[in-house]
């Protein structure tokens, strides 16, 4: 059996494309030139005489059976969690755009430079799911609007040339701006105008100032525009979320790393440092590389499942209940774009019917009242899909970590974002998993690093008040 | 000579009674927090392990009366201390004696946990300082947020207007001592207006010791703290049973398979689970001062339904053999396969078609397994019998859950070296808790059979965490009660979660595989578990107990 696809399709199969000729086939290049692209890379990193275990499932399809993958995360962002705790992400995840000039991660630098970037703005939910809060008169939640859709797929329905996996435009697409205006205008705002959705001269980035590059021609597609961003939500706008990114974290991870003592990484947090392959600290990253690098370190052949997309599988509403008690319908979330059949949800709304009499704002979670998006976000499963078939037909060798992790006391949950391995750790911070991250494997560590590790910890353990200011007078 | 499974059962223990050094020495190894073992209660651990235990609720009608019976009860409340020397006691005594019980050896333990209620009417307004949601709201508020779909006003202690104010946890060797001591705490607590509102007793079967009622050996798998109990550098709370010739896995587990949770993350004041599991995280600080060497204490009394269990998998193993690739199939078969073990504790991992009751009884081996990678023979510190690993065949590679299900119990609730939708291995550490259950009711010996207990037997099933809703809830509403995490191709944990998402009427699914990879689903609306009890508490330390909560 061959997994026979003749072309990429769009994500969800979402059907904007269908009328606009050549459209199809455009997407579905870029789409084979991404995946392309990455097996170049990956062939980078291999030793001498491996093969790419990732396949283009359109120019080169592989012998099945096949097994899917599905790799699901928790919506919520993590990096939110660990950085300021519950209620602090919850308020921040609702209410804070950062310019593009500010990256939500503290460990690294801003997206872009220059000024037009401080007055570009995006939500920091880099968890490839985003929502808006809407709210009334009274300060209550009476709608959130989520959305896994990358933008891409905007920039392709507006007609632009998408970038390959480097920034440089070079995948034409057709398009159709009227259409791009129509969605907006029913899913956003009645107010929408073509000029607020283009960029209305070049956005330059001026992060090397000798070699400035043009990331947004004049008269394109701007996916930081005021409607997905300050005004409203479309897709997805944290700039990690692309699909690009989705496809080259799914073909790197299929690459096999070693540590120090040349034990093969199993870990996913270990891994995402020693390959240097996205966020060590989201839900996402994680796991989609380590549960790639699974079958992977199976000898298996993979690729990312046609439709290429990332979704929205599910929401648990287990426990919502209206004010009188009783549960929740799921009908309250309400899918808008993309099919809630087999979890391939690309945009949805939660709100409640106005015949119903309450808003969101009044429904309680285990007993909790809803006051953020973030309470309800945290039920949402997100997803990709990858395929393995094949096992046991690689037997690539592991390479060297590229990369590593530090954490600063001060920041003790917190990983900062891989730096190249040839650069140490700060010596107030200690280096994450410089043991490997192989259970089973040998320890190629100095006899003080954990000792040291944990004293620079416990150093930062706050001091407890006496015990006599607690006893009842 | 390979020495067989029974002959290794017979092997020693590794460590006696005032054994200080329970570890290899390994140059590496990180700083490990002193534990402080007499203000801490023995409950949480390292557990009281009693055939016997009265759970016993109380209200308190006379807040200066509870204090003065608080202040009396200090002294029987068991310290960690107290609890892990008298084991030590018994099992370097019971070896003495060639592996049989010690019968005059006999203690009995009192732990004892408050309501935030409670909490309040003894320490003011410093218990909500408190700030875990789930211990503020209750557990009647949040039960149905973790698919029960009882009503907590059927409960037989715990519901609206039932929640007790102190539960106390009482354990014992000799049935006549334990009951005694347990009407003299009643007594004296009575006398002072703490007013006992409920009392039932939790017996390890008889017939089956430390199995549950469905069958299954229960507890197998439990985190261990790390922190010392001296000052001696490889004086171990958790033994430590790896030799250091293995690498990192003697610094990760203490008996093989046997995670080494940093001890913040069970009582208060101590530090927690970082990113990278050998280096110490942070000291969380979410209650009053007075909350250290304390922990939350969760109590569910869960009825099981034996019969409705056993029709299913003896129905539903009967319809899949007749399918190709599940020809295998029974009832024993596809149960072990939905809890990630057999009724021994044999781990499916390493012995996928039959129960092995030597692997299942061998703590040094029902355990060891990945999911990740190969799992490789481990030798053990000091024990000849194990000084190439243990004579079982080893797991293989399961990611993708070939071998034991995704869905199957154990792997729902702890998904090892492999990553789960909270990101990579974290939450594997961050979420565990340390489990006391105990059996309730008589077993059924005939599943089919005449019940004369009319179904009323089940799971006292206790945890201590130091975050219910990070841990206990977690577990219980996330991975347990959705059908997608922690990992896909997944479903439902059928054993103990419960479906309460709208509109799919409480039915539970999962996948299992065939010996070709062929797919199965098996699935039911019938519900085996039902909350019939419970409540959330704190067990504080003795030191709060005294200085704050009998305070005058």
């Amino acid at each position: 059996m061959t997994a026979s696809n003749s072309r990429y399709d769009p994500p969800a199969n979402m059907t904007d494309f269908a009328s606009i000729p050549g459209q199809l086939e455009a997407w579905s290049d870029a789409m084979s030139g991404w995946v392309d692209e990455m097996i170049g890379q990956v062939k980078q990193q291999l030793p001498p005489g491996a093969e790419c275990q990732f396949y283009n499932l359109v120019t080169n399809p592989q012998p099945g059976p096949f097994l899917d993958q599905e790799v699901i995360w928790a919506g919520f962002p993590k990096m939110l969690r660990v950085l300021y705790g519950t209620e602090g992400a919850f308020e921040l995840a609702d209410n804070k755009l950062y310019p593009l000039t500010q990256a939500n991660d503290p460990s690294r630098p801003g997206f872009y430079t220059g000024a037009i970037w401080n007055t570009l703005f995006y939500r920091p939910l880099d968890e490839y799911c985003e929502w808006r809060v809407e709210k009334n008169d009274a300060g209550k939640i009476v709608k959130v609007t989520f959305t896994s859709e990358p933008p891409e797929y905007w920039q392709a329905l507006h007609g632009d040339e998408l970038a390959d996996v480097n920034g440089v435009p070079k995948y034409p697409t057709i398009g159709d701006p009227k259409k791009v205006l129509d969605l907006y205008r029913e899913l956003v705002s009645p107010e929408v105008t073509l000029d607020d959705l283009r960029c209305p001269f070049d956005f330059v980035d001026e992060t090397d100032p000798a070699a400035p590059v043009v990331v947004y021609k004049k008269d394109c597609y701007n996916p930081y525009n005021k409607w997905n961003s300050t005004h409203g939500i479309m897709h997805l706008g944290q700039p990690n979320n692309s699909l690009s990114a989705e496809v080259g974290l799914g073909a790197l991870a299929t690459v096999i790393f070693h540590g120090a003592a040349n034990d093969v990484i199993v870990l996913g947090e270990a891994l995402i440092c020693a390959g240097r392959l996205g966020g060590p600290n989201r839900t996402s990253d994680p796991t989609i590389a380590s549960t790639v690098n699974d079958l992977a370190r199976l000898g298996a052949a993979i690729t990312l499942r046609n439709p290429v997309g990332l979704y929205m599988d599910s929401i648990d509403l287990t426990g919502f209940h209206d004010p009188s008690g009783q549960q929740v319908p799921r009908e309250f979330f309400k899918v808008v774009r993309g099919s809630e059949q087999g979890g391939l949800i690309e945009r949805a709304v939660f709100e409640v019917p106005k015949s119903e009499g309450y808003v969101v704002g009044d429904i309680t979670v285990a007993g909790v009242p809803i006051r953020y998006g973030g309470q309800i976000a945290e039920h949402i499963k997100v997803k990709l899909v990858g395929v393995g078939s094949s096992i046991g037909k690689y037997h690539n060798a592991s390479v060297p970590a590229i990369g590593q992790c530090c954490v600063d006391p001060s920041q003790p949950l917190f990983m900062r974002r891989p730096s190249d391995n040839a650069v140490p750790c700060d010596p107030t911070m200690y280096h994450a998993f410089a043991w490997g991250g192989n259970p089973q494997g040998s320890i190629p560590l100095p006899q003080d690093h954990l000792r040291a590790a944990t004293m620079k910890m416990l150093a930062t353990a706050p001091r407890r008040p006496r015990m006599a200011r607690y006893r009842r007078r | 000579m390979m020495n067989t499974p029974s002959d290794l059962l017979r092997q020693p223990p590794k460590f006696d009674a005032m054994q200080r050094h329970t570890g290899p020495k390994i140059p590496q190894a990180p700083a490990e927090p002193r534990l402080a073992i007499n203000d801490i209660q023995g409950n949480i651990f390292p557990g009281f392990n009693k055939p016997t235990t009265y759970f016993t609720a109380f209200r308190i009608d006379s807040v200066a009366g509870a204090k003065a019976w608080l202040a009396e009860v200090v002294p029987f409340i068991s310290t960690a201390e107290e609890v892990l020397a008298f084991r030590r006691l018994y099992s370097a005594r019971r070896k003495r004696l060639g592996g049989s019980k010690p019968p005059d050896l006999v203690d009995t333990n009192t732990n004892i946990g408050f309501s935030q209620e409670g909490l309040r009417k003894l320490a003011g307004t410093s218990a909500d300082e408190f700030q875990d949601e789930a211990f503020r709201l209750g557990l009647p508020e949040r039960a149905a947020h973790m698919g029960d779909s009882t009503s907590p006003r059927d409960w037989v202690i715990g519901g609206p207007g039932n929640i007790p104010d102190i539960l106390l946890i009482t354990g014992g060797d000799d049935e006549d001592i334990l009951r005694a001591r347990v009407a003299a705490l009643t007594e004296e607590a009575e006398k002072r207006g703490v007013v006992k509102t409920w009392e039932e007793v939790g017996l390890v079967r008889r017939d089956l010791p430390g199995h549950e009622h469905f069958g299954f050996d229960d507890g197998v798998s439990q985190p261990g703290p790390r922190g010392t109990l001296s000052d001696i550098p490889d004086d171990y709370f958790t033994p430590r049973y790896i030799d250091s010739s293995q690498g990192v896995e003697s610094l990760l587990y203490g008996l093989p398979g046997q995670d080494l949770v940093w001890p913040g993350e069970f009582v208060f004041g101590y530090p927690s689970q970082g990113p990278d599991p050998l280096v110490a995280g942070p000291v969380k600080n979410t209650g009053p001062a007075w909350a250290a060497n304390g922990s939350y204490l969760t109590f569910n009394r869960l009825r099981q339904d034996v019969k409705a269990f056993w029709t299913f998998m003896t129905k539903t193993a009967a319809e899949l053999a007749a399918k190709p690739g599940f020809e295998e199939m029974t009832a024993d078969k596809l149960a072990a396969h939905l809890v990630g073990r057999w009724k021994s504790g044999a781990p499916v991992a390493r012995t996928p078609n039959t129960d092995d009751s030597h692997l299942g009884n061998d703590q040094y081996a029902n355990n060891h397994f990945f999911y990740g990678s190969d799992t490789k023979k481990a030798a053990l510190h000091g024990m000849p019998g194990y000084s190439n690993g243990d004579p079982y065949p080893d797991a293989k590679s399961d990611p993708l859950g070939l071998t034991c299900p995704l869905a199957a119990h154990i792997r729902k609730v702890n998904t090892r070296d492999v990553s789960n939708d909270q990101g990579g291995t974290h939450a594997t550490y961050a979420i565990r808790l340390l489990r006391r259950g105990m059996p309730f009711g008589l077993p059924l010996k005939d599943p089919f059979g005449h019940d004369p207990e009319h179904g009323n037997r089940g799971l006292m099933w206790v945890s201590y965490q130091t975050s219910i809703v990070n841990q206990f809830e977690f577990l219980r509403a996330n991975w347990m009660g959705d059908s997608k995490p922690p990992r896909m191709p997944g479903g439902d944990d059928m054993i103990v979660g419960l479906n309460g998402r709208p509109g799919e009427e409480r039915e539970r699914t999962c996948t299992i595989f065939g010996s070709g990879l062929q797919t199965a689903a098996p699935s039911t609306k019938q519900q085996w578990i039902f909350q019939t009890g419970g409540g959330y508490f704190f067990s504080p330390s003795i030191t709060a107990i005294r200085e704050v909560l009998a305070a005058g």
